[in-house]
């Protein structure tokens, strides 16, 4: 497209990418968000428990798959504060994605800690629980403190 | 399985690197890797290169690279496992060696990474875990991920700021002795704590620099080393490669990288040695955290004290484990594909005892030498053992 002889590039054509995402396999996960809940999957043959929820068992391969609710108070095992921030989430403020224990279900769950925690707050260990949000029509999840 | 040499080594100026495209960056390393080897490009067989592409222009890097090589004809491949690419390449490589299949094989690592703009290649990297689960809601970038682990070793065994800061000093001390490095610059403590926050614990000098490069190494059946008189091959002795899961939530903890536990496992048996045989490594420090991690995961110290060896200087030239005189991938600078090959440029010059300036050149005993390359979080690792 244009060559520019200060800086010796050219720079190229555009290109922009978005993808449509299939989920129909778990859009009961994506239903039960706009009811309050943040499930996982649960292998009914071999019993393993899942998050992210997947429609097949990551162990045994079966295709019997149930749902549960992720409800109990879970710990904060790491976390992050995001100040560089990628492209696409330039128009964010510094988030903090934390992964937390939810050890009555058995799973672990990534989530931004929400944003009204005041950030001197957040640490391992803290207590949490998950719960559903919709942001700028984005049906997501995130961590509120539990007490 | 046959035995295969390093017999040629190149290597290109790593940094913003406005003055050349993919091809031309490719050339500074494949030159000089085939006048090293005494072989041309029509002696080559087979090609595979290490590259994630997407951050520059073309599709099909292995074919234009090797046709502006004149290279056109020989076995292609490009090869992807994030930032072990490289050595996923070389892996390629060494088994079309060992299995017969041929006798003289370019490795070539390459990554174009400054034709986009930084928020778009924070976005392209932050893209390599599992997208819908930890990007798509949540904008995890690659500091981010690496962070994660830093907060976690840090409540457990009461790793520091400046520890990770430590780590710095040291690579960018040696990188500043690297003409190949991306920065020549030394840095103190107090300069890395006071530089400004990218992904909290991790700051600007606790993270490798987006950056343009390649490497490229030529290697040889044990044949072909006899018919060329190759004076110093330096033998691969072991290789061991792993995996974990896409999703760090799959995960039991996050003060290591089993996928490091894993493939180092696998390369120590196969070459016969354990961590105290190593002289020299070059390990996978995209990030402060991920160095003190990998001194803990590869068996250099036990697990929790990754710490103390960086504060005892153990792990530059003269301690019990010198680690990446080269500048590692926080100072010499981390071109996605090409690290895994500039790791094995590296070692093969620390065995060949050839290193300049001296004060890199790490004291050989056993001849040993470890990289240590991991792609992602610990979603990929290779480990690749080499002996003189
Ligand atoms: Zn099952």
């Amino acid at each position: 497209m244009a060559y520019d002889p200060a800086s010796g590039v050219l720079r190229s054509r555009t290109l922009t990418l978005s993808y449509e995402i299939p989920v129909s396999k778990i859009a009961r996960f994506w239903e039960a968000l706009a009811e309050g809940k943040v499930l996982g999957t649960v292998c009914k043959k071999c019993g393993r428990k899942m998050f992210p929820p997947q429609a097949v068992c990551d162990k045994c391969h079966s295709t019997d798959i149930d749902w549960f609710e992720i409800k109990s108070v879970g710990e904060v095992v790491a976390f992050t504060h995001i100040v560089v921030r990628p492209a696409s989430f330039q128009d964010q403020k510094v988030y903090t994605p934390a992964i937390a224990e939810f050890k009555e279900e058995g799973v672990r769950v990534l989530a931004w800690v929400a944003p009204e925690v005041p950030k001197r707050q957040i640490k391992v260990g803290m207590k949490v629980r998950v719960e559903p949000r919709i942001e700028d029509n984005r049906r997501t999840w995130v961590f509120v403190p539990a007490e | 399985m046959r035995k295969v040499a390093i017999i040629g080594i190149g290597h290109a100026k790593f940094g913003r690197r406005q003055d050349v495209n993919v091809c031309e960056i490719a050339f500074e390393a494949i030159k000089p890797a085939l006048e090293d080897a005494g072989v041309s490009a029509k002696d080559i067989e087979y090609m595979p290169v290490g590259t994630i592409g997407m951050w520059y222009e073309e599709g099909l890097p292995a074919v234009v690279i090797a046709d502006y090589c004149g290279l056109s004809g020989v076995g292609l491949a490009r090869f992807e496992a994030a930032c072990a690419s490289g050595s996923a390449a070389f892996f390629s490589g060494y088994m079309a060696i060992a299995s017969g299949m041929a006798d003289l094989v370019l490795v070539v690592g390459v990554e174009k990474m400054r034709e986009v703009d930084t928020p778009t290649a924070v976005e392209l990297i932050g893209r390599a875990g599992s997208y819908l689960w930890e990007f798509e809601n949540f904008g995890l970038t690659f500091p981010g991920y690496y962070a994660l682990h830093a907060t976690a070793h840090m409540a457990k065994f009461g790793t520091t700021e400046e520890d990770l800061a430590l780590v710095a000093v040291k690579n960018h001390h040696y990188a500043n002795m690297n003409p190949y490095a991306h920065l020549h610059e030394e840095i103190t403590v107090e300069k890395a704590l006071a530089s400004p926050v990218v992904a909290w614990p991790l700051k600007l000098y606790d993270c490798c620099t987006i950056c343009d490069g390649a490497a490229a190494v030529v290697l040889a059946s044990e044949e072909k080393v006899k018919e060329l008189g190759i004076d110093t091959p330096v033998w691969v002795a072991g290789l061991g490669f792993s995996s974990d899961s896409g999703n760090l939530t799959k995960r039991q903890s996050y003060v290591g990288l089993m996928a490091t536990v894993w493939a180092s496992q696998k390369a120590y048996k196969m070459a016969k040695v354990g961590p105290e045989d190593v002289d020299c490594a070059t390990v996978h420090d995209c990030f402060t955290i991920a160095e003190i991690m990998a001194y803990e995961d590869l068996g250099f110290c036990k697990k929790g004290e990754g710490p103390k060896l960086i504060r005892e200087e153990q792990t530059y030239v003269g301690g019990k484990i010198p680690v990446n005189m080269d500048g590692g991938l926080k100072a010499k600078g981390h071109p996605i594909g090409a690290t895994g090959v500039s790791m094995m440029v590296e070692l093969t010059r620390q065995l060949r005892e050839e290193v300049e300036p001296r004060e890199r050149q790490v004291p050989m005993k056993n001849y040993v030498a470890l990289a240590h390359n991991v792609g992602g979080t610990g979603h990929y690792c290779y480990v690749t053992i080499l002996r003189r």
